[in-house]
């Protein structure tokens, strides 16, 4: 394997096959171990690198996936995800956005905070009620409408700057163009969406 | 309603598997702007087959004005009627060309009555409400005779047999050749006294050239009368 491969397959995980994901799937399904540090080793680094542009940290970043494999051993039974790579983005994004969280509600908290999250490790992991869940799937729907009238490379851009987090340069230097130039296209983008969601009675 | 930006940032973190699947494909230029092509040309050609879907309309429409003279002259052949035939009336100011089927269906019809008062020539510059109402297909003359137009096969003369076809007498004999606007005009006469005019040439000069002045011309160098 050539070193841009190797990048390739750093950044976008093992080559997406359907029949290798739902290989995978089904060895942890069966419970086994095998299946998993297979994932581990083919979507490994594209998740640590998407906890990292979140997050700013490698050892964060690396619990953040560790907490990801844990969180798949618990839902693969009875959850059979179809798109495994996209599953496992999702579940890193939200761990390591958690975990964001966390850390800044802790510095807000100033000392004292240290005492209740010692106190009660569930704060780690905000509890969402089912009013923002029920919330963030209308907004998400809305989300997608978004991006279905926007074109392949507004679209591409927009999750890989807003899902991904990432940043303006490496994103500039993935499609040749100019870091002013593609901030000011998110600019615009930002703003067509506001408006978009305005449309849909959803007000930031 | 208002969301939180920590809402937003859940919501995007539910993004469906199609939007995540994608960015991760398209993680070169390259990759990105292939893709744009094929989205390009896939939406030129939705927007093309919806138009074409809206022109459609127009066009066939447009296709069977165009076709429905072809049809009624089909049908006329299958009528019985032999190719060339037309019948040539009078409409004010055009001559225009009936379907072919007309021909079959006036060649045995009972000759109508003259309207009141109206002579030959007369008739041949009645209103076209006029001519509906006394359901004439020929020129009428006063004596019963008539004057129809019949294109032939170019360059050819009417037959014996043609003339007698249209005139139902065997015995037609020639009057005389004229040129009329290039058209070859010939006239006969037959022992009822039934009087017609062949014109040799295209259908479409018929049509174009003869109009109400060529026709009174025409009429005024015809006898007038059973002879």
């Amino acid at each position: 394997m050539n070193e841009t491969e190797t990048d390739k397959r750093r950044e976008t995980g093992c080559p997406s096959s359907a029949p290798d994901e739902a290989q995978m799937v089904d060895e942890v399904y069966r419970r086994s171990e095998a299946g998993l540090h297979r994932m581990m080793d083919c979507y490994g680094a594209l998740l640590q690198s998407l906890s990292m542009s979140i997050l700013h940290d490698a050892g964060e970043a690396e619990e953040c996936v560790n907490d990801t494999w844990l969180k798949v051993w618990e839902l693969i039974p009875p959850y059979r995800p179809a798109h495994l790579r996209s599953f496992l983005c999702k579940l890193t994004r939200q761990i390591s956005v958690d975990r964001y969280r966390a850390a800044h509600r802790e510095k807000r908290g100033g000392a004292d905070a240290d005492l209740w999250v010692e106190l009660n490790e569930s704060m780690m992991a905000p509890e969402r009620s089912p009013e923002d869940a029920e919330t963030a799937a209308a907004v998400r729907e809305a989300i997608e409408g978004f991006l279905l009238g926007q074109d392949v490379e507004s679209r591409v851009l927009f999750t890989r700057r807003y899902f991904f987090c990432e940043s303006l340069q490496s994103l500039a230097e993935r499609y040749g163009t100019d870091p002013k130039l593609l901030a000011v296209k998110m600019a615009r983008m930002r703003g067509k969406l506001k408006k978009y969601l305005e449309k849909e009675d959803i007000y930031l | 309603m208002i969301v939180k930006r920590t809402t937003l940032s859940d919501a995007l973190s539910e993004l469906s598997d199609e939007r995540i699947e994608e960015a991760l494909e398209l993680d070169s230029a390259e990759a990105l702007r292939r893709a744009g092509r094929k989205e390009k040309a896939l939406r030129n050609e939705m927007r093309s087959r919806k138009y074409r879907r809206w022109l459609a309309v127009p066009v066939c429409a447009a296709l069977c004005l165009a076709l429905l003279p072809v049809c009624l002259r089909f049908a006329g052949r299958l009528a019985g009627n032999r190719p060339g035939e037309i019948n040539v009336q009078v409409a004010n100011p055009w001559i225009y060309v009936d379907s072919a089927a007309d021909v079959a269906a006036r060649m045995h019809t009972e000759l109508p009555a003259l309207p009141a008062g109206k002579t030959a020539r007369q008739c041949a510059v009645l209103q076209p409400e006029e001519r509906q109402a006394s359901s004439m297909g020929d020129l009428i003359f006063t004596d019963g005779s008539r004057l129809r137009l019949v294109k032939t096969e170019a360059g050819a003369e009417p037959s014996t047999d043609q003339m007698a076809r249209y005139s139902g007498y065997a015995d037609a004999e020639w009057l005389e050749t004229e040129t009329l606007h290039g058209l070859h005009v010939y006239r006969f006469r037959t022992s009822a006294g039934d009087l017609a005019a062949w014109i040799r040439g295209d259908l479409y000069y018929c049509y174009e050239y003869l109009d109400r002045e060529d026709l009174l011309k025409l009429l005024a160098g015809m006898p007038e009368g059973r002879n």
